[in-house]
């Protein structure tokens, strides 16, 4: 007498494993949906809001640039932070983000390689989107000025090339958000007018110098196996100086591979990003935030991890290509003394894209011919002068 | 400040998960990782490896866009999921027979390396046999009386879960189980009356070779 339930259990009973691709493909699918629901304009600003974050320790050198006398209000960021914890309870599982790092790692990896052709330039723009937020202790006033710098750097595969930067003139909510602005002590100075754009730097340098100032990093000689990169992250020996030295903070391995999604890397390979997706992967803390609208604008997904400063650092990724959209933290330096330049904490959203172009597209002109950079006279000291 | 970051510690419940998909999409992905491998265990068994990739994928963006929906079950968020894909292999009918239609044809077994001797062969030959026959019945069968049965036989499901997933009665669920096991006991249990046995075409020795 035969069973029919047993034998029913073991027909086609052998294990139906879903294969890494078709995992992938499905995921995807799972992905672009949610990414649709994104454009609903009260998920997006929700998530925008949360996933704003802050870290002392990582200051890519387009931000570099300049300070100012800020200090952070204490509601705003309260606000912010009530945002998270209710989008992104405590107690969520890694595996999420973690999942989604693997599969954007796998898409990396299948991207074409960047090469130069013949007489071709390296060109790369940085885009740092500003909102500073001034307090005078002295009359308890506060007010907040937004700015956007713009860098664009050509570089030869010598290393060769030519950079500039710009910053917009300060934007306010409201004449009287202004008037409060222009009379915080220092900051009359340090935002303008500038009407509009100034020229900030520009020079031309070759070979290391150039490198350095461009603030390029150079991957070409690190590993692309996802063990020995975590190690040499770990421990800071990637050979790359602004990133082994990352101050220590509860995050550093997180920041070290945000900076090195962010670049402008050198010698890259689709190999080398998708391993950096894998590091990312591994690390504890990470969590996925969601479809993610960048500063300028651009949909990605959005991770973060705790950082040192108030805020989670978080870099947001386009999962369609593995490639990096932005990086958002708070450069948070401390208030400083009143009335005098330099400290305080900015929020910040950091992009970058690179591309191979013609050297005709390089219209910048000979620094001899450029203009001086405002406020030189005055302050030597301050970047690009002196 | 800093206590407020998310710190993964503790597992949430699968209808926790989709209560917060509503407000956050992306917390649904949680629910990808945590049930596509078993859904798409399930549909390749019924529709085959092919048909299974495009119907995983397909259940996960219906239950996402329909998550709103759902109605916390103390099994979880499985039997909705199941019965997503369930609607689909129906939609997909005619896929899941061809498949089974095809089984039931394969012509009989003939003996393998593996058969060391006579006995063996028989016992894998009968078994072939009463796997053609049983895809047969299979495909006979009504789509609401295979629906519930592979959904008890081949996802696990128990009649509570079966009654979620398929939303009928457990009186119903349990009604379609035992008629369906009826049809293929006495289905299978004639072919094993005239069991047959093909030595007839255990293969030569050039043919093993």
């Amino acid at each position: 007498m035969i069973d029919e339930l047993d034998t029913l259990q073991r027909f086609r009973a052998q294990p139906y494993e879903a294969p890494a691709s078709v995992v992938l493909r499905a995921r995807q699918d799972l992905l672009a949906v949610i990414g649709k629901e994104s454009t609903d304009p009260g998920i997006r600003s929700a998530q925008t809001a949360s996933s704003f974050g802050q870290d002392r320790s990582i200051r890519p050198h387009g931000a570099r640039s300049r300070r100012r006398v800020v200090v952070v209000v204490a509601t705003a960021a309260a606000a912010l932070i009530v945002i998270a914890v209710v989008l992104i309870p405590n107690g969520r599982q890694p595996s999420t983000a973690a999942a989604a790092l693997d599969g954007i790692a796998l898409t990396a990896a299948q991207q074409p390689r960047q090469t130069p052709g013949p007489g071709q330039y390296y060109f790369i723009q940085e885009k740092v989107s500003v909102l500073e937020t001034a307090h005078n202790p002295a009359d308890d006033v506060s007010a907040q000025a937004s700015f956007v710098g713009t860098e664009n750097s050509w570089v030869s595969p010598n290393g060769s090339g030519e950079t500039t930067q710009s910053w917009s003139a300060p934007r306010f909510s409201s004449p009287a958000e202004q008037t409060a602005w222009n009379a915080m002590p220092g900051a009359a100075y340090d935002l303008g007018p500038l009407n509009g754009l100034d020229v900030f730097y520009s020079g031309q340098l070759t070979g290391a110098d150039a490198m350095d100032l461009h603030g390029f990093l150079d991957v070409s000689q690190l590993p692309t196996g996802e063990t020995q990169l975590s190690e040499e992250i770990e421990n800071g020996t990637t050979g790359i100086h602004s990133i082994d030295t990352v101050s220590a903070g509860i995050n550093t391995d997180f920041e070290r591979v945000a900076l090195l999604l962010t670049g402008p890397d050198i010698g890259a390979t689709p190999q080398f990003t998708s391993a950096l997706y894998e590091v990312l992967s591994g690390l504890p803390g990470v969590t996925l935030l969601g479809p993610t609208t960048s500063d300028s604008g651009q949909s990605g997904l959005g991770f973060s991890a705790p950082s040192t400063g108030k805020d989670p650092t978080t870099v947001i990724v386009n999962p369609n290509t593995g490639s990096f959209i932005e990086l958002r933290y708070n450069d948070d330096n401390g208030p400083a003394p009143n009335g005098t330049f330099g400290g305080g904490s900015s929020s910040i959203a950091f992009t970058t894209s690179a591309e191979w172009v013609e050297p005709l597209q390089s219209t910048i002109a000979a620094s001899s011919s450029l203009p001086p950079v405002p406020g030189c006279a005055a302050h030597a000291n301050f970047p690009g002068c002196g | 400040m800093m206590e407020s970051v998310p710190v993964a510690s503790v597992r949430l419940t699968d209808a926790q998960v989709m209560a917060l998909s509503v407000a956050d999409a992306a917390e649904f992905t949680e629910i990808f990782e945590r049930h596509f491998g078993p859904i798409f265990a399930y549909l390749a068994r019924r529709v085959g490896f092919s048909a299974a990739e495009d119907l995983a994928s397909q259940t996960f963006v219906i239950a996402f866009e329909r998550r709103s929906t759902y109605l916390p079950h103390p099994s979880g968020v499985r039997p909705w999921l199941y019965g997503i894909a369930t609607r689909l292999v129906s939609n997909h009918r005619r896929s899941e027979i061809r498949e089974l239609r095809a089984t039931a044809r394969q012509r009989p077994v003939n003996a393998g390396p593996q058969d060391t001797d006579v006995e063996q062969f028989l016992e894998r030959a009968a078994a072939e046999s009463t796997y053609q026959e049983l895809a047969s019945a299979l495909a006979d069968l009504s789509d609401d009386l295979r629906n519930t049965l592979l959904l008890f036989a081949w996802a696990d499901l128990n009649y509570k879960e079966i009654s979620v997933a398929l939303g009928i009665s457990l009186g119903t669920v349990g009604s379609r189980i035992s008629r369906a096991r009826q049809i293929l006991s006495r289905r299978l249990n004639r072919v094993e009356d005239s069991a047959p046995v093909h030595l007839a075409e255990t293969p030569s020795k050039e043919e093993e070779q």
